[in-house]
């Protein structure tokens, strides 16, 4: 049997809110990172199935931007984390914490 | 659905001189960043080129002007009132950023050619979100301006503040960016479409009404992260406050515009309330609750956590929190207006605003990276400490910007507010009418702390040695330009506020009225 | 000529901007700082004269019933116009204003060493503010002015103000902010409700009043209250009424010589003449049912100040809470909304600016040379500055009320007002509690000049004092001189303003549309609740 649209969903959803949780709960920016990655991916998967259920294109290219731009905001953010290790040798956000007053 | 793909693809509406503007920006965005890598360190020239490209394309972006609304790249961009009067913002915050930086780049070793570079493509993104007609366009701009924006903020790699504001943003942004973009997957879901004309019209009758809610808070969490609106406002202090100055102050107001500007449009024009349908009843009116209550909240809640500052970058973030709050008075004004001219009277208010506020407060940033001297040391309350005196032309215009930001009459900031205010009151609401009354309120407590600075520069002795700082031509330039803003707008805003008012959103979208 | 006479109220506007900036660019290419008085003398002492011409010129009104108006669109776009214009109300405020200037910069001739040039910028600065008050006919325009007002008297007080100034200078700042932001909101208000009955949005206060008058525009009952409420709470505040008055003893405290004469003289009269001109005009239904609150908070604003004059240990705190106590009586005046209560109110605003004034500039005096104003520190001045005893003795009669002199006039119309009044149920019980606060009055004054000028000179620093000089001399004689002329001869005064006060009379006891009905018939249920005003 062909998995209905209710059940990407589902899926979707689940990988999305264990995503949002990682990122609020993880302490390791590389995890948190990737939290956020996994979000996204929920997303994509959200838009393919409604894609197919529409048999609709415009859900797919936006797949691909969402993974383009993902690339990008990875380049970015590994380079940022990386100069904060340089600076800090810990990649633990609890350690992020001289602007806090 | 197919045939009308066909027929897009045979004939498509391209429209190609819709994007000029946009399209100098990331051209000269490309040259600065080519010319950077062959000549580096050429400061002056690659910040001249900059402002060069900046006035090209707000030449065109002028020429626009008196155009009918018009859509282009098969109704994907629109060019309405809200995108050609927010874009003149954005095109005027860049330029004024430019100006601020020459100063911090002149005694600090950064690559300011990549910098401007970086400027330029978060301007492009900041351009596309405002003129964005369709979600696919609305999330490219937004993740042009964020990711260059979060290099931006950790320019100074070997400053610890810098990189930890840098991280937080990029984590925080891009978590919001992950909820931003579920919920349009879920609008796409709902409805069908990612273009916000056809949102707008299948709200009547969507698909699965369910999804369109969900989607629709999906997208306000996302959207209020990036307004930074109580509760989706925990990092801006400390992203804020860390980065280099000029970038704080480009956030501050940039962003933020950019992020309203696309607020604006996804839901005063997207989730219009079409009389007599139910579900556009509802979700028309579950959005508008939910933002007055987030506006009543983020007022409240900046202009207190402000008052307990002792830092002036911290205190500015934490208002300019507070004024995300003003702003979203006028939002809410235009999404319960009752016909569609109030609802462009107040678009084109909430647009006055950020240019009221950008001026205001890019001004006021200006004075604190010249005080902030060399990686921004410089940038508590005491530092200011009776300097009154010895710089009387910086204190005083520091004090116009403080004075225009509490929004006191003759200055840019009271105008901006009665203009906010007005559509709020128009809507005869009781809920808006709180709103507008919590705004009242809140303005006098914000006297408090922004009072504090004028207190501290002019009513106290400095016991400390202090020299005033040389002023840059460049600076100097930001100076004349945001002080001339703030009283222009103060007194002769006649002319502003007609001219955003001018081009009508309504032709590009039918719906929106009320019974 | 016809240029002045066309223009008069702004160019009594815009002149004392024009000496600020004068005196920004002598201080630029001449850097003497000495010649700033003068420069700042000069231009006051002709806005002076040439505010003369509003009393002068008896042509006849507008049709809306102004002198000298004038309406020129501002910001189309949200339809406010730059009106401005004077009737037999505003016309003596102004003149009042621009007489007190050159006075006030005469008192600083010695006092202001520090930064002598921003001073006078401040100075001319809230001039212009003050005026701009008084003239303006378009809500917007007055809302600026009012808060245009606060940031040079902010900077005042903070910079040349005593030991607590800071203090002083944020709360008056915020006290003042709140009221009128809320007014703000109400201005707002009245533009939409005026847009949504008549399809047109106005900050016009004629265009908004010939609407309510005709009846092309009304308002609801509660709209009306909430409407009064919020420009009442604003005015109250600038008052001070009861409770809202606790800015005043601050900021008059610490704020300098100058600075303490203005705010008694003009500032706190913005309050009152708000009420009078907007309050009673455009809400005269929840005026009429609200009165009684501001007449038992008057009363009680006259009795409280008057108590806690009598403690204070410092004399310009006993002066400032003598404001307290004499602004009750103008707002008592003015509710009991009968001509003779408005005209006295309107006197007394005026007496209140010279006498305070006058008592704040003589305490500037004694303070300049002691640099104290602790009333313990003095005792048996009349021996040592007999010309300054003197003064002193004949400024407190007129701010008591004697007979022959100003105060007694102002309070003896707004006592007889009150007495014949028919806004309250009890008019007379109201009028008697106000008249313990006559004697109050006479009481703590008397008391502290017989502290400070009677007996022995105790304090060896006080033997050696000069008497004043005649600089001292001169810029009080005019003072004493008007406490004498509008004691005796008050007609000329009560004439140029009768026009105006009956007609906020009239308006306040006609319903709107036209219809004649006298305060008599005020509901019988409002009378009931203004019962525990008088017990």
């Amino acid at each position: 049997m062909e998995p209905s649209l209710a059940s990407y969903l589902a899926l979707s959803g689940i990988l999305f809110t264990i995503g949002a949780v990682g990122v609020i709960f993880k302490r390791n920016a590389i995890g948190m990172f990737m939290c956020i990655e996994l979000m996204l991916n929920a997303v994509n998967l959200t838009f393919v199935a409604f894609s197919r259920y529409y048999a609709d294109v415009t859900g797919q290219l936006f797949v691909f931007m969402v993974m383009s731009v993902a690339a990008a905001e990875a380049a970015v953010g590994l380079g940022i984390i990386i100069s904060f290790f340089r600076n800090r040798v810990s990649v633990d956000v609890d350690d992020a914490s001289i602007l806090k007053n | 659905m197919n045939t009308i793909l066909l027929q897009n693809l045979v004939n498509p509406n391209v429209n190609l001189p819709i994007v000029l503007p946009e399209m100098i920006v990331a051209l000269t965005g490309v040259i600065v960043m080519l010319y950077d890598s062959f000549v580096p360190r050429q400061r002056s020239v690659t910040g001249a080129i900059s402002l060069i490209g900046l006035a090209i394309s707000a030449f065109f972006l002028v020429s626009m002007w008196n155009d009918a609304p018009q859509t282009g790249w098969n109704g994907m961009i629109a060019s309405d009132g809200l995108r050609l009067s927010f874009t003149i913002v954005f095109l005027l915050v860049s330029a004024v950023t430019i100006l601020i930086s020459s100063v911090w780049a002149d005694n600090e070793d950064v690559p300011i050619g990549e910098y401007h570079a970086l400027l330029l493509f978060a301007t492009f993104g900041m351009m596309f979100m405002a003129s964005g007609n369709d979600l696919v366009i609305i999330f490219l701009g937004l993740e042009t301006l964020s990711i260059a924006t979060y290099v931006m903020a950790g320019l100074r790699r070997g400053d610890l503040k810098s990189n930890e504001s840098a991280m937080k943003y990029f984590i925080l942004g891009s978590f919001a960016s992950a909820f931003l973009l579920y919920g349009m997957a879920l609008i796409y879901g709902a409805t069908g479409s990612t273009n916000i004309t056809e949102i707008a019209l299948k709200v009547a009758n969507p698909n699965f009404p369910a999804l369109l809610l969900v989607g629709g808070a999906m997208m306000i969490v996302g959207f209020g992260f990036k307004v930074a609106t109580v509760p989706f406002h925990v990092w801006t202090p400390d992203v804020y406050e860390g980065a280099p100055t000029p970038v704080t102050a480009f956030m501050a107001v940039g962003s933020k515009s950019a992020a309203f500007a696309s607020f604006l449009r996804v839901f005063v024009l997207g989730f219009p309330l079409i009389a007599g349908v139910q579900a556009s009843e509802f979700l028309h009116e579950s959005w508008v609750t939910a933002l007055s209550v987030m506006a009543i909240l983020t007022m409240t809640v900046g202009n207190i956590a402000a008052i307990l500052q002792d830092n002036v970058k911290r205190m500015l973030a934490y208002s300019s929190i507070a004024h995300a709050g003003y702003a979203m008075v006028g939002f809410i004004g235009a999404g319960m207006a009752k016909n569609m001219q109030q609802r462009d009277a107040a678009i084109a208010a909430v647009a006055f605003y950020m240019l009221t506020y950008a001026v205001t407060n890019l001004g006021a940033f200006a004075i604190v990276t010249l005080l902030g001297q060399k990686n921004d040391r410089r940038t508590a309350f005491e530092d200011y400490n009776g300097i009154g005196f010895r710089a009387p032309a910086l204190a005083f215009t520091l004090s116009l910007f403080m004075l225009s930001l509490l929004g006191l009459p003759l200055t840019a900031g009271f105008m901006g507010k009665v203009m906010v205010f007005r559509p709020a009151l128009e809507a005869n609401n009781l809920l808006l009418t709180v709103m507008v009354i919590a705004a009242a309120v809140n303005t006098a407590i914000s006297a408090y702390y922004y009072l504090r600075l004028i207190v501290v520069m002019f009513f106290r002795e400095r016991t400390t040695d202090w020299l005033a700082p040389r002023i840059p031509t460049a600076l100097t330039a930001a100076l004349l330009i945001t002080v001339l803003g703030v009283l222009y707008f103060g007194i002769f805003s006649d002319g502003v506020i007609e001219k955003f008012s001018k081009s009508s959103v309504g032709t590009v979208f039918k719906a929106g009225t009320r019974p | 000529m016809d240029f002045i006479a066309e223009n008069l109220l702004t160019i009594l506007i815009l002149l004392p901007v024009i000496g600020a900036v004068s005196i920004i660019g002598h201080q630029m290419f001449w850097k003497q700082e000495s010649h700033l008085k003068w420069v700042t003398l000069f231009w006051t002492a002709v806005n002076f004269l040439l505010s003369l011409f509003l009393i002068l010129d008896k042509s006849a009104a507008s049709a809306n019933g102004f002198f000298f108006e004038k309406n020129v669109p501002w910001i189309q776009a949200i339809n406010t116009n730059y009106h401005i214009g004077v009737d037999g109300l505003s016309l003596w405020l102004v003149v009042l204003t621009t007489f007190i200037m050159p006075i006030a910069v005469l008192s600083t001739w010695h006092a202001v060493e520090k930064r002598s040039n921003a001073f006078y910028v401040f100075l001319l600065l809230l001039e212009s503010a003050m005026i701009g008050v008084f003239c303006s006919l378009d809500l917007l325009v007055f809302y600026l002015f009012f808060e245009a007002s606060l940031v040079p008297m902010f900077f005042l007080i903070g910079i040349w103000g005593g030991e607590n100034r800071i203090y002083a200078a944020v709360k008056f700042f915020i006290y003042t902010a709140l009221g009128s932001l809320l007014m703000l909101v109400a201005i707002i208000g009245l533009y939409y409700i005026h847009a949504d009955q008549t399809g047109t949005g106005t900050f016009d206060f004629v265009t908004l009043l010939n609407s309510l008058k005709t009846g092309t525009m009304v308002f609801s009952h509660q709209t009306g209250l909430l409407l009064f409420l919020a420009f009442a709470l604003a005015f109250s505040i600038k008052v001070p009424l009861f409770p809202f008055h606790t800015w005043l003893p601050d900021a008059h405290t610490e704020a300098p010589t100058a600075g303490s004469v203005i705010l008694a003289a003009v500032l706190l009269k913005m309050g009152t003449y708000g009420l009078m001109r907007f309050n009673f005009t455009l809400f005269p239904e929840a005026s009429r049912e609200l009165a009684w609150i501001f007449i038992i908070l008057s009363i009680i604003g006259i009795i409280y100040g008057a108590l806690v004059a009598m403690v204070q240990p410092d004399i310009k705190r006993l002066v400032a809470y003598s404001s307290v106590a004499h602004m009750g009586f103008v707002m008592l005046g003015m509710f009991s909304f009968t001509e003779m209560g408005m005209q006295g109110a309107l006197y007394q605003m005026l007496n209140h600016g010279i006498s305070t004034g006058a008592l704040f500039l003589l305490v500037g005096f004694i303070y300049e040379r002691r640099h104290t104003r602790a009333i313990t520190e003095y005792g048996g001045l009349a021996s040592v500055m007999p010309i300054y005893a003197t003064i002193f003795v004949f400024t407190t009669m007129s701010s008591i009320g004697l007979p022959f002199l100003n105060g007694f006039v102002g309070e003896f119309l707004t006592m007889i007002g009150m007495w014949n009044s028919t806004a309250v149920s009890y008019p007379r019980l109201a009028t008697m509690f106000a008249g313990t606060g006559v004697i109050f009055a006479a009481v703590y004054l008397l008391w502290m000049v017989q502290r400070v000028f009677f007996g022995k000179v105790t304090n060896p620093k006080n033997k050696t004092l000069k008497d004043l000089s005649w600089r001292e001399i001169g810029l009080i004689a005019p003072l004493l001189f008007l406490m004498v002329y509008m004691g005796v001869y008050p007609a000329p005064f009560l004439d140029r303003s009768r026009e105006s006060i009956v007609a906020i009379e009239e308006r306040l006891t006609k319903q709107a549309g036209g219809t004649i009905e006298h305060a008599e018939s005020v509901p019988k249920a409002v009378i009931q609740t203004a019962k525990p005003a008088a017990h």
